[in-house]
């Protein structure tokens, strides 16, 4: 049984302007210890799909459609209660928002305390001790002052070292990390990222990774999904994604990042933007901004099919793409 | 850390006790026409009845022969050894008057915020939680209702109501709540409702439109993320960040609450300071209006400078600019 299954997920944002389909049927498996990066550009749909594991699409959005099992139970169809027994202690998360994700007016120790309080039973010291071993644990220097500090006294690595402590803190059995090194200096990124691969091998966790950055989420993810207008467009062992991409839009956000080597090949943007979720195009949704595209990529919406043993792809060229773009998608190395 | 911050404060109050000393020495020089000859109850058209010698005999008595700035100073250096004058009426200290009056408006003023927080608090909160429900109509309206609300109408009909109609409350008088505390209950229930409405109006109003913000906040997702029960990430953070800004409105709040005071405690024959200076004014009573607006400006001040205390203690993000 895997340790999360997502199945047809839709989530749809509610507006005054009207419904928009943020999340269309995306579906994924994920095993124990496993890391899935999920990849793709603001409005992709990627952070809506991860607060919907936890259940915390927020009004206008509602999850209309599909399963999330973890370890076979629907969270879906749990009861609020059950739900929030999950949160913070079976599967945790962590935020992009660095600067704004702990409450400015209670200490580090108390917020650190709280979930041991909630989620184990603890209390005064025991909790006290287990903030200062997390602390430790994330390599916070000096946890005992860090524990009496309030978040504005700070920085934004030392306070994503701290949320990373409170997700882990229960030992959850999945991380799901959202942009979480976005709003940091790229020093910092390198040491958080360091930091989460660490604390996944030593806790045996499964995680979520999101990020727009291709190479972050290269670094630390074995499989990798790239998500387009709310769908998936392209999955798979992390190599076969990068070195064998199938879908054009994989192929040319690849083409769009500068790479060692490749100074004399110009870089190659997207052209065009990403579609008005409101009104989405027919058929396929990338087919607007496709080179590849034919006539029935506009009325026939492509199934997100297996390929290779550990690569799908929704696009209808997918068997013989790379033989037809294969100047664009030289591999560099 | 706080004492520090206290005296700092302390400190900014000397420029606004300053400038509030010049309103209120003001209000004298300022009244149409000779003050002396208004002292001594003259009118234009009578002026020429008064007796020159009285006249000027005041006019020194009173310092009005030397300059403003001397005469600001003589004033200042009275009113800080505790000396307001005498009353022109009664002929007692100015003083002994006001702090006869004072405790009945304060206990009043007091009764009236407690009652008004202790109904927004919950109606604020619940009404941001069940926004766009029934419960946040129903809260909102009536705190409509209550800003919009003339207070001497709602008065007479409280009046009407549980002293008239059902005899429950007296409906006017006052004792001290230190001697008798229920009957004081009895006789603050109704001048506290109708001082206290508009500021529960106010606060509810502030308060959910402050929750709606912080529950918004990306600590709060993250709250529930770490799933933490709701009343937790309700009350223990998205309110206690929300009645900081609440802590503020109570301070200006209580410029409405000694302001709507002189209504208030005239309708309900209350014997405070608020109605002590109607009765002033009615008078022509000015060192009587005076020591009333001081000790008014001085409490609200004081007030303020509590809040801010206050606010110091909730966030811990406030420093001295």
């Amino acid at each position: 049984m895997p340790l999360l299954e997502v199945d047809g997920l839709e989530v749809q944002f509610f507006t005054p302007r009207g419904v928009v389909k943020a999340v269309d049927g995306v579906s994924f498996k994920l095993e124990k210890g496993q890391t899935l990066g999920i990849v793709g550009e603001t409005g992709s749909g990627k952070s809506v799909t991860a607060f919907s594991i936890l259940r915390l699409v927020s009004n206008p959005g509602r999850i209309t459609g599909g399963s999330i099992r973890f370890e076979g139970q629907d969270l879906l169809t749990m009861r609020d209660r059950d739900v929030r027994r999950i949160r913070g202690r079976e599967i945790s998360m962590v935020f992009q928002e660095v600067m704004t994700s702990l409450n400015p007016s209670y200490t580090v120790g108390e917020q650190m305390r709280e979930v041991l309080r909630v989620h184990l039973g603890q209390s005064g010291q025991q909790a006290r001790k287990s903030a200062l071993d997390l602390l430790t644990r994330v390599r916070v220097p000096g946890p005992e002052t860090i524990l009496d500090r309030y978040p504005h006294q700070l920085s934004g690595g030392m306070r994503q070292r701290v949320m990373i402590g409170i997700a882990i803190a229960c030992q959850p059995k999945l991380l799901i990390a959202d942009e979480p090194t976005t709003a940091l200096d790229t020093t910092i990124q390198a040491q958080i990222l360091d930091l989460l691969e660490d604390m996944r091998q030593q806790l045996g966790m499964a995680m979520i990774f999101i990020s727009h950055d291709l190479g972050v989420v290269a670094r630390v993810s074995e499989r990798i999904a790239v998500m387009y207008a709310g769908r998936i467009v392209e999955m798979g062992d992390k190599y076969e994604v990068f070195d064998s991409s199938l879908h054009p839009y994989t192929i040319g956000l690849m083409d769009a990042i500068p790479r060692p080597g490749s100074r004399h090949k110009p870089l190659q943007p997207i052209r065009g933007a990403i579609p008005n979720l409101l009104h989405l195009p027919s058929g396929c949704p990338f087919h607007t901004r496709c080179p590849r595209a034919e006539a029935r990529c506009a009325v026939e919406t492509p199934e997100l099919l297996q390929w290779k043993t550990a690569h799908w792809a929704a696009c209808h060229f997918a068997g013989d793409l790379r033989s037809v773009v294969a100047p664009l998608a030289d591999p560099v190395t | 850390m706080i004492a520090s911050y206290v005296v700092q404060r302390l400190f900014q109050l000397v420029p606004v006790l300053f400038l509030v000393s010049i309103g209120i020495f003001l209000i004298i020089q300022l009244i149409p026409g000779d003050p002396v000859m208004v002292m001594l109850g003259a009118t234009p058209e009578t002026s020429g009845n008064i007796n020159r010698q009285q006249y000027e005999e005041l006019r020194h008595q009173l310092g009005f022969d030397q300059p403003l700035p001397i005469r600001y100073l003589n004033w200042v250096s009275k009113v800080v050894r505790g000396d307001l004058g005498m009353s022109l009426k009664s002929r007692r200290p100015v003083l002994e008057t006001l702090l006869e009056r004072y405790p009945a408006t304060i206990f009043l003023a007091i009764t009236a915020l407690i009652g008004a927080v202790i109904v927004a608090v919950p109606a604020g909160i619940i009404a941001a939680v069940r926004q766009n429900t029934w419960v946040d109509y129903l809260a909102m309206g009536f705190s409509l209702w209550g800003v919009a609300m003339p207070n001497f109408w709602l008065a007479l009909m409280l009046i009407v109501l549980f002293s008239i109609n059902l005899g429950w409350l007296p409906s006017i008088g006052y004792t001290s709540p230190l001697v008798q505390p229920v009957d004081f209950l009895r006789h603050a229930f109704m001048p506290a409702i109708v001082l206290g409405a508009s500021t529960s109006a106010h606060l509810t109003r502030y308060l959910r439109a402050e929750m709606l913000e912080q529950l918004s906040q990306d600590y709060v997702r993250a709250a529930r993320a770490r799933g933490l029960p709701p009343l937790v990430v309700i009350v223990k953070h998205a309110a206690k960040n929300s009645l900081l800004a609440v802590v503020t409105v109570v301070g200006l709040q209580t410029a409405r609450l000694l302001g709507g005071s002189a209504i208030v405690e005239t309708i309900f024959s209350w014997p405070g300071v608020a109605s002590l200076l109607l009765e002033g004014i009615y008078a022509r009573d000015y060192p009587i209006v005076q020591g009333a607006v001081l000790i008014l400006a001085l409490t609200y001040v004081f007030i303020n400078l509590v809040v801010d205390v206050a606010y110091k203690f909730l966030d811990p993000r406030v420093r001295l600019e």
